[in-house]
């Protein structure tokens, strides 16, 4: 076993990780803010239109993530032009997380107490400054503890992909440690995707602390 | 300044509640008017019509003689000020970027918000603190900041919704003292909630006694208080 073995595939699940994380994000947050502003009685209340949403992201989480990500494979081709490799699997993990996302910035900007949205209302404040000047702030720790968590995930998720053809670090697991049995090389995938992990948390705990020591 | 005309608001819900029932309230410029009443007897309700963040089921509600419904709300709610028991301020902000919050809504540039906001901490004394974390602030001193913020776009009337219940008796009286000194200096209209007797006797001009969602009595605080007629009224001067 050659050390360097492992690089390359530490690579692919970094590229994938990172990827998918920032888009998930960035289709989360509407997600979650319009789960926010359909719920709350002086935003935009809609009932109908919460329950919608919130229905169709049960029933993404309710499907096991490597058949949703089999489902999502035609939206790859259609996007990257093929179902094999890092970028064919950001797509698919990217999507399957964003609903995730939606409901885990959705948490975060509840924690926001409902009075001080009052408060700025009676400032005058319209929706979207409500939005980006009381809610995205105020739960910013939030957000960010939510979105390392999301990342964790899909390290994991991402793993699960290299059992289809996704290359990184699952990949390699599976094909020399289950295909070749050589436990070496799983036992070697096994450490490193445990210290990426426990870096994308330090990471984030870090962020997170520096966000509220001006608190 | 304010009138209500006889409001009515019930809250639905699996036990409907008649928060107002047929409320009139008259406020003019530069009165300060207090509103006492037990927990629950629609005191917010009735303030919070003030600034439309409560809708009348009936009745009308004018500032400056012109009907809610025809004011732009975000407008109106320029023109008055709120402040809270529980202060409200924001955690994502130090001190002076509180202050500056409502002259940010409507764009003002930010050397004329940091000028005025600036202006505003000096005539709360809180000068120094200009860069602190809310967090790190007294109560007496938050309320300060939440005066000053309320106060930054030159309001004309003041809405306070028990801003002193959360502070000591001394700092009630400092609190009540600005509130007073600013209502003059800035012919300021106030309207402020309460269940404190003193408060109502220390400060205000006016007072409503609320009860169960009707004002039962209401007049010039020193007519209402020699002579109670309403039994609600009679409890409240019973309990200092
Ligand atoms: N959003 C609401 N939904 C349902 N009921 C409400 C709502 N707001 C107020 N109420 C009810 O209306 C009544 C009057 O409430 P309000 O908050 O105006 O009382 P208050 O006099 O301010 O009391 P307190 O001194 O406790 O603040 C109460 O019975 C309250 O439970
Ligand atoms: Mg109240």
């Amino acid at each position: 076993m050659e050390i360097s073995m492992i690089i390359k595939p530490l690579l692919e699940t970094i590229q994938m990780v990172v990827i998918s994380t920032g888009i998930a994000t960035l289709l989360g947050i509407p997600i979650g803010i319009g789960l926010i502003l359909f719920d709350q009685k002086s935003l935009k209340a809609n009932k109908g239109l919460y329950q919608l949403i919130s229905g169709l992201i049960n029933i993404t989480r309710s499907i096991p993530f490597l058949i949703l990500m089999i489902l999502l494979f035609p939206v790859s081709r259609l996007i990257v032009g093929t179902t094999i490799g890092t970028a064919a699997t950001i797509v698919p993990l990217s999507l399957a997380a964003a609903p995730f996302m939606g409901r885990i910035v959705e948490g975060a900007l509840k924690e926001v107490p409902y009075g001080l949205i009052e408060a700025v209302l009676a400032m005058g404040a319209k929706k979207t400054q409500i939005i980006f000047k009381v809610l995205i702030p105020e739960a910013l720790p939030g957000l960010v503890r939510g979105i390392t968590l999301m990342m964790i995930n899909l390290v994991g998720y991402s793993a699960m992909a290299g059992a289809i053809g996704g290359g990184g670090l699952g990949d390699l697991a599976i094909r020399y440690g289950y295909h070749r049995y050589q436990m070496d090389v799983l036992i070697l995938a096994v450490i490193v995707i445990i210290g990426l992990v426990a870096v994308i948390q330090s990471i984030g705990n870090l962020t997170t602390k520096v966000i509220e020591r001006k608190r | 300044m304010i009138k209500v005309n006889s409001v009515c608001k019930t809250f639905k819900g699996q036990v409907p509640v008649e928060a107002l029932k047929n409320v009139n309230l008259n406020v003019e410029a530069g009165e300060i008017h207090g509103i006492i009443g037990l927990s629950g007897a629609g005191k917010s309700t009735l303030l919070r019509m003030l600034n439309g963040l409560e809708v009348p089921d009936s009745g009308e509600v004018f500032f400056k003689d012109q009907n809610l419904k025809q004011w732009q709300i975000h407008k109106l709610r320029q023109r008055t000020g709120m402040i809270f028991q529980h202060f409200n301020l924001l955690s994502s902000r130090n001190v002076i970027d509180n202050v500056c919050l409502p002259l940010e809504l409507t764009k003002v540039s930010k050397k004329d918000r940091y000028e005025k906001a600036e202006e505003m901490l000096a005539l709360v004394g809180l000068s120094d603190k200009r860069n602190s974390a809310v967090s790190t602030l007294s109560g007496g001193q938050k309320q300060r900041v939440v005066i000053a913020r309320a106060l930054i776009n030159t309001p004309e009337v003041l809405l306070c919704d028990e801003a002193t219940s959360a502070l000591d008796p001394i700092t009630t009286n400092e609190i009540l003292d600005l509130i007073q000194k600013l209502s003059k200096q800035l012919n300021l209209t106030v309207v402020l909630i309460t269940h404190e007797m003193g408060v109502i006797t220390k400060i205000c001009h006016y007072v409503s006694v609320m009860d169960h969602g009707m004002i039962v009595e209401q007049g010039p605080v020193k007519e209402v208080f020699s002579n109670p007629k309403a039994i609600r009224t009679q409890g409240f001067i019973k309990a200092v």
